[in-house]
């Protein structure tokens, strides 16, 4: 054993003596430091207001098409209640619904020009405007006393969804088709679509509601038709005064009014909302559309959401989840959870891309190290025996196995300090680069609830994971220069699984994913232990071994053992180290 | 008495694939002793060594260094051996000390200061710091050589050492290795195609062909051996030494031995020789000289080898 270590200490006096580690060590921190800086340039925080459409003059051409609209609409309801017949009624709901929906868009157009609030603008208060024309549309079907609505959609609601759907896609009756000819008018473009690009989404989204108008009827329908005439006077004084004030943090207030009455509701998810709202008030003081942090907040929301009703009700897209999934869950909404009650005394000043550097310099670092070990390895023994350089091992009295595992050990020596250098420097950089909020703890679930490690903790047990990563690809490039005895050959083959193949194999994964979760098993892709050890919020280890699961693809996702990527890693290291053993041990040199 | 034996072969055999390269060969080296290892390119010279240096796998046979078993004590074995095999090769990049001393960490015992003592036995103080890539074939020759003799091996084995050396390194090497062989005790093993250096130099010679063991003796013995009353007659030009053979070859007495344009070799007594001279004068064939000549190792190398083999 003591050969081996003198071994190793010459593996070193060499491997310090080449030109090339010391290149591309420099390359690599400055590889690094140059990422934070690109990192840093584009999360660059602009308070610049982005506005879908800032012209008053187009909320006054749409009052003029959606009334031509409403008057289209009128003309046809008319036409069929004349001969009004069994058969047309679900038309007839339709009808009535695109004319209702028309009337509050009319009415917010209204209500956005008697108020000044461009209500295609990023201004908060047209989400007021918006309820302000749910309640006056309400209250004007009230007063009217009109049940032709409320007949028309108890037909509508009655009507089974599927012959509703097919009369739309395939319907060839003439009435129909003219109908549809005449509701939707002239055909809309969605580059001139007054709503911006969300709202265009929309439209198409809904195949059921409207044909034009962008709203969800039954949204506002079943809001407020519950209300006394008074109560919704009340809530629409309410909302003036609000708008009147011009006051985000009444706004806000005036959202958690609803949260809170809202039935639809449990406590927890109010209290979720509630919190969300208070803490959105206190990044975002003045209401602005976009302000630092956002994106962070709002994805960290969205997941602890969305876990939150995949546990609370068994079903992801209408199909129940798995208990495993379930389980993946938990641990999402607890990981979610603990980064959203973090204390935001101090927060953000960039935007959250920033908080991707850390991890993505390490990635980087990682694969110049990979380049470093595959030419080192590489070259480890086939360099050796073509310039002769051998000669003095050989003749030496230790046995060649003994060198051999000399040169394994300096290759993982190797990887080890490498990936330390990087670690140093993503560290420093990051302290650097990144401001205090968005140096995260890395979360992770446990059995009795949820630990964090410490932000330069992380950063350092992930580089020392991504060792694993680095040694077996230097144990792939020793087995191709030990086998092949061609530094050019096994260099050029390393690099290639490494870099190369991974577009074959997502090419691979895209066309057979639908085949079998095994076609979709390639077995060099995962090698990479820190993809187990530290597992990103949206990819356990459970559904990271295959491949990355997806509510997509839910049902090809190859569940295994937690342990199995571990157990695959060694069982691969143990594979090439073997081979190239057998060849540089026993054959002639 | 029968001095200790240092490097023992018995039977050794080794293919590569379909061709026998060395088969059933024997011999012992001997402290002490120098011995020359000869044979034509592709004879299995550079086979035998890198079997014994541990370069090549064995088929069959055995080999033992100072007693200890090449296969099955190979530290142990490999301990006491030294050498270079080929050409002198060592990593390029480093200088020539620092080769050294990674050598010597494998060779527990020896101490840095041997680095220095080898360094200056073969005089390479001035450019032992510089990087191995800097140097010539020689130097790296005596670097290799150094590197050899770091660590005091009971057994040396060394692959054309003489190559790429100039006539007073080729001396000097010659005095060197003459003096740890006498006075040192040291066994050494030299394969090379200069037969001169190996007839000054060693003890004794072997000679093996198309891996086979041919001859084996000290080399005092083989030229004693073919020691007869020779004679060298040198001719003006090639045309007197044409009519000189036709005299010759008249008289079936006389057998010459061409060994050049215009020399040749008689086999005579003493007292014959003013009889050829005289007949020659008869003859107007024009002589310039006529000396008494002594027979050396490359004349019995090719008597016994011949032209050499084709190359397989």
């Amino acid at each position: 054993m003591n050969k081996v270590f003198v071994l190793l200490r010459n593996e070193w006096t060499k491997i310090s003596r080449k030109k090339i580690v010391y290149i591309i060590l420099v390359l690599t921190v400055l590889g690094i430091v140059a990422l934070g800086g690109i990192f840093k340039m584009f999360s660059h925080y602009s308070d610049e207001q982005i506005y879908y459409s800032e012209a008053d003059s187009e909320m006054e051409d749409e009052i003029l098409n959606v009334e031509s609209e409403i008057s289209n609409l009128e003309e046809l309801i008319d036409n069929y209640e004349q001969d009004n017949t069994p058969d047309q009624a679900q038309d007839l709901a339709n009808l009535q619904i695109n004319l209702e929906n028309m009337q509050h868009y009319k009415i917010m157009l209204e209500l956005g020009l008697e108020k000044n609030i461009n209500i295609f603008s990023s201004d908060f208060r047209r989400q007021l405007i918006s309820d302000l024309a749910d309640l006056q549309l309400a209250k004007e079907i009230k007063l009217s006393n009109s049940q032709k609505a409320n007949d028309y959609t108890l037909a509508y609601e009655a009507s089974p969804e599927e012959s509703i759907a097919d009369e739309i896609e395939t319907d060839t009756d003439e009435a129909s088709t003219k109908q549809a000819e005449t509701v939707r008018g002239n055909d809309v473009d969605p580059s001139d679509f007054a709503g911006g690009p969300d709202v265009y989404f929309d439209y198409y989204s809904d195949i059921y509601s409207t044909n034009y108008y962008p709203y969800d009827y039954y949204l506002y329908k079943n809001k407020y038709t519950d209300l006394t005439i008074d109560a919704m006077e009340l809530r629409m004084k309410n909302i003036d005064r609000i708008i009147s004030q011009d006051d985000y943090a009444a706004f806000i207030d005036y959202q958690i009014d609803n949260v809170k009455s809202n039935q639809a509701l449990n406590e927890q998810q109010k209290d979720f909302q509630i919190a969300d709202l208070k803490l959105e008030l206190q990044l975002n003081p003045t209401g602005k559309p976009n302000y630092p942090g956002k994106n962070y907040f709002l994805s960290l929301q969205y997941l602890r959401n969305n876990s939150f009703e995949a546990i609370n009700d068994g079903y992801v897209l209408y199909s129940p989840l798995l208990p495993v999934e379930i389980e993946e869950a938990k641990q999402h909404y607890q990981v979610a959870n603990y980064y959203l009650n973090l204390p935001a005394t101090n927060p953000p000043e960039a935007d959250d891309s920033i908080c991707h550097y850390p991890v993505s310099a390490i990635s980087l670092g990682t694969y110049a190290i990979i380049c470093l070990i595959i030419i080192l390895a590489g070259s480890t023994i086939s360099q050796e025996i073509s310039t002769g350089s051998i000669k003095g091992l050989i003749i030496a009295p230790v046995k060649r196995c003994k060198i051999f595992f000399a040169k394994v050990l300096g290759i993982f020596s190797i990887s080890l300090i490498g990936m330390l250098i990087v670690y140093l420097t993503t560290l420093i950089s990051s302290y650097i680069f990144v401001e205090p909020f968005y140096r995260l703890p890395y979360v992770f679930t446990t059995g009795n609830g949820v630990s964090a490690l410490e932000f330069p903790i992380y950063l350092l047990l992930l580089s020392l994971s991504k060792v694993s990563f680095v040694f077996i690809t230097g144990t792939i490039a020793l087995m191709f220069s030990s086998v092949t005895r061609s530094t050019s050959i096994a260099v050029g083959i390393t690099m290639v699984m490494q870099f190369g193949l991974l577009s074959i194999y997502n090419f691979i994964k895209l066309i057979s994913i639908r085949l079998h979760p095994i076609i979709a098993f390639l077995p060099f892709e995962y090698l990479d232990l820190s993809n187990y050890i530290f597992p990103t919020i949206n990819n356990t280890s459970y559904s990271n071994f295959i491949f990355f699961g997806s509510n997509l693809n839910r049902e090809f996702v190859l569940r295994t053992p937690s342990s199995l990527p571990y157990l695959y890693w060694l069982v691969m290291v143990v594979c090439f180290i073997w081979i190239a053993r057998d060849s540089f041990v026993k054959n002639d040199l | 008495m029968e001095k200790e034996v240092s490097l023992s072969v018995r039977n050794l055999y080794k293919s590569f694939g379909r061709h026998q390269v060395i088969e059933d060969l024997s011999f012992d080296l001997h402290a002490g002793e120098i011995l020359g290892f000869l044979g034509p390119n592709g004879a299995g010279k550079s086979t035998t060594i890198k079997l014994i240096m541990g370069f090549l796998t064995l088929d069959y046979g055995e080999i033992t260094i100072c007693g200890k078993n090449h296969r099955t004590e190979y530290e142990a074995a490999m301990q006491n051996i030294g050498g270079i095999v080929e050409n002198p090769e060592m990593y390029h990049y480093l200088s020539g000390r620092l080769n050294l001393e990674m050598y010597r960490r494998l060779h527990p015992g020896v101490e840095k200061a041997r680095i220095d003592e080898v360094i200056e036995l073969l005089y390479m103080q001035k450019r032992a710091d510089q990087k191995v890539k800097s140097y010539s074939l020689g130097m790296k020759q005596r670097m290799c050589i150094a590197q050899a003799l770091l660590h005091k091996p009971q057994v040396l084995i060394l692959d054309e050492p003489t190559n790429g050396l100039d006539p007073s390194g080729i001396r000097e090497l010659r005095d060197l290795l003459v003096k740890l062989a006498h006075e040192n005790g040291v066994a050494i093993l030299v394969s090379s195609h200069q037969l001169a250096e190996i007839q000054k130099m060693c003890d004794r010679v072997i000679i093996i062909n198309q891996g086979k063991l041919i001859d084996n003796q000290p080399i005092n013995q083989m030229l004693k051996q073919t020691e007869q009353n020779l004679t060298l007659f040198q001719f003006l030009d090639t045309t007197q030494m044409t009519k000189a053979l036709d005299l010759f070859n008249d008289n079936l007495f006389y057998q010459p031995s061409i060994i050049d344009q215009n020399k040749l070799i008689l086999p005579l007594e003493e007292k014959q020789i003013p009889e050829v001279i005289f007949r020659l004068s008869q003859a107007h064939i024009a002589l310039t000289s006529v000396q008494p000549h002594q027979t050396n190792l490359e004349e019995i190398y090719l008597s016994i080898i011949g032209g050499g083999n084709p190359i397989e």
